[in-house]
């Protein structure tokens, strides 16, 4: 291998040669682009935003794809090319793919040459050097173009590494987690890069729906229910129910989450707060169907919904932990471990239906 | 240009020292002008403004002016970058220009618009004044972190000011829904409110973030706006 992490940008002026001309590299995202008019040369507008994204994407994707397996490395290219990088990590000929994000690091990686790339491989928990897998879901070897370790812990863009997904990850683990809940292999599929996105707003969507759900059912139970004299404006709703939701489903997913870690550290288990935060996350995206099924006050169907979306959940959240959990030193502790998760569980699902759809039936 | 007007108030309203001032310079009187000083055109108030020509004691020192200028000189900035920012039929780049000058009293204005007009009606009003104030401002907050999460680059304080601009629609939704009781009006209006609201902050969110993951920072954009026509709807 022949990257030199020393190496800069134009090469070693020879003794006799005529050394080549140092052309600072072709991208988009320096070139002003005049289709939109500027004013006061401020950078900031969203016209700019979006040409920069799309001008800096191809002039990447196109050198990258034009230097998959390079080992010696065109010194005007290197800066902007990313495979130095990648071929570090052992396994050489992976075609650097990152989509550089704008303002991050693709700017500053473009004015200076690549330090040592062993630096830019640690970053976060999602740090690349994934396996190359196909998988839509996983990592897929993605990088993060900077180190976000050396930001100081206040500094939000330390945490970049567990935000580290695009659209189409986010789907396709929700899928994954809601439909497929009988593998498995949730966390062999995030390979190594759990997210903290789809827990966090996984849980706000299922706030508000149940909230929203809820009430509606409350106004119908009373629409039933209602004298016919009764005069129609003296429904109100519960503000409660709100705060409610908020406490419990921030609560279930971020502090029995916290357990949880802290049960299998003692026990040795190897899973990572952000693992575990995933799975749980993802397992109670299963509640947000059922909610508006729930809506219906017919008290049989709430029940088997509720139950059903319970069941798959809480299977899925024990099939991903399984394995860990077997080879951690719990031995004959796993038995009550995993009826504590189950217990848990059916404790989220029965607050769910007593709390936002009970209501007296006829 | 728009942005003079904040420098307009302190024109109408000339000192008599900047008067008496102007008779005994040999300079010849050029009306202070702050498009080459200052190039947002926006003074806050209390700044010297140092005309560049060089004028002794002509500067505006908004000082000395009435309680009622200074009011309503930030009350005309409020409206002017809530038309650049909510109504933008011009094209978005006079929005960033907008954006630059970012004040939080827009946002704070229509915040506690919001959760007062929403706990008016309710059966505990001080529960649901708080949850509409945390919602909205911890709301905010999260979103502008969700982007810069995201791999994005946004401006703390630039994202927190549009996105409390953008919350106008939401009151015009929310006092609608206070006054009117029947229920087809408010299910014509809290939608109409709610895309309006994300048709003006959705491009600079979404601007801000890479294609690939612009959903995922659209998505609880939406989703706030959502949950608060809601809680307007059900009032």
């Amino acid at each position: 291998m022949d990257n030199n992490p020393f190496a800069t940008s134009s090469p070693p002026p020879v003794f006799g040669e005529q050394t080549p001309a140092y052309s600072p590299p072709n991208t988009g995202a320096w070139q002003r682009n005049d289709s939109v008019p500027l004013e006061d040369d401020e950078p900031f507008t969203t016209a700019h935003l979006a040409a920069a994204n799309e001008a800096v994407v191809p002039a990447v994707s196109g050198r990258s794809a034009a230097a998959p397996s390079h080992t010696t490395l065109d010194f005007t290219e290197s800066t902007t090319a990313l495979p130095s990088s990648q071929s570090l990590s052992g396994k050489v000929g992976q075609p650097a793919s990152p989509v550089p994000r704008i303002g991050s690091a693709a700017d500053t990686r473009l004015l200076s040459s690549s330090p040592g790339p062993s630096a830019r491989l640690d970053g976060g928990s999602g740090g690349g050097g994934g396996l190359p897998s196909g998988n839509a879901g996983g990592a897929a070897g993605r990088a993060l173009e900077e180190d976000p370790s050396k930001f100081a812990f206040y500094n939000i863009k330390r945490y970049r590494g567990l935000f580290n997904v695009d659209t189409s990850d986010v789907l396709a683990r929700l899928m994954h987690a809601v439909l497929l809940f009988f593998r498995g292999d949730f966390l062999e599929y995030v390979d190594g890069n759990p997210d903290l996105y789809g827990p966090f707003w996984v849980a706000s969507t299922l706030i508000f729906v149940t909230a929203a759900t809820g009430t509606l059912a409350s106004y119908i139970d009373w629409v039933r229910h209602a004298t016919p004299g009764e005069e129609h404006g003296s429904w109100t709703y519960d503000v409660d129910k709100v705060g409610g939701s908020f406490a419990l489903f921030y609560g279930y997913v971020g502090l029995v989450g916290l357990a949880l870690w802290g049960v299998l550290k003692w026990f040795k288990a190897g899973l990572s707060l952000a693992s575990i935060w995933c799975i749980y996350g993802y397992s109670v995206a299963a509640f947000i169907p059922i909610c508006f099924v729930c809506v219906v006050p017919v008290e049989i169907a709430r029940w088997a919904v509720v139950a059903a979306a319970t069941l798959t959940s809480g299977t899925f959240i024990l099939l991903s932990m399984r394995k860990h959990i077997q080879d951690s030193d719990a031995g004959a502790k796993a038995l009550p471990l995993y009826g504590t998760i189950i217990a848990l569980h059916a404790g989220l699902g029965l607050a769910l239906k007593f709390y936002f759809f009970a209501f007296p039936t006829l | 240009m728009s942005f003079l007007g904040g420098n307009a108030a302190g024109f109408g309203q000339p000192g008599r020292r900047d008067d008496v001032e102007r008779l005994f310079t040999s300079d010849p009187s050029v009306p202070v002008s702050t498009a080459a000083g200052n190039s947002s055109g926006y003074v806050a108030p209390g700044d010297d403004v140092s005309p560049p020509l060089g004028f002794g004691a002509a500067d505006q020192n908004t000082l000395d002016e009435p309680v009622w200028e200074t009011a309503k000189r930030d009350l005309r900035r409020i409206y002017k970058n809530l038309v650049m920012v909510v109504f933008p039929f011009k094209d978005r780049s006079q929005q960033s220009a907008a954006l630059r000058n970012w004040d939080l009293w827009g946002p704070m204005i229509f915040t506690l618009g919001l959760a007062i007009a929403l706990s008016l009606g309710a059966a505990t009003a001080s529960k649901t004044f708080s949850l509409v104030f945390a919602l909205v401002s911890v709301g905010a907050i999260a979103l502008t972190v969700n982007v810069v999460l995201l791999g994005g680059t946004i401006g703390f304080f630039q994202s927190l000011c549009l996105l409390g601009y953008c919350l106008f629609p939401m009151d015009v939704a929310a006092i609608v829904c206070v006054t009117v009781d029947i229920m087809l009006v408010r299910w014509i209006v809290v939608p109409i409110m709610v895309v309006w609201a994300s048709w003006a902050s959705i491009p600079f969110i979404g601007g801000a973030v890479p294609t690939n993951r612009r959903a995922l920072a659209v998505y609880p954009l939406v989703l706030l706006y959502v949950a608060v026509g809601w809680l307007a709807l059900i009032t």
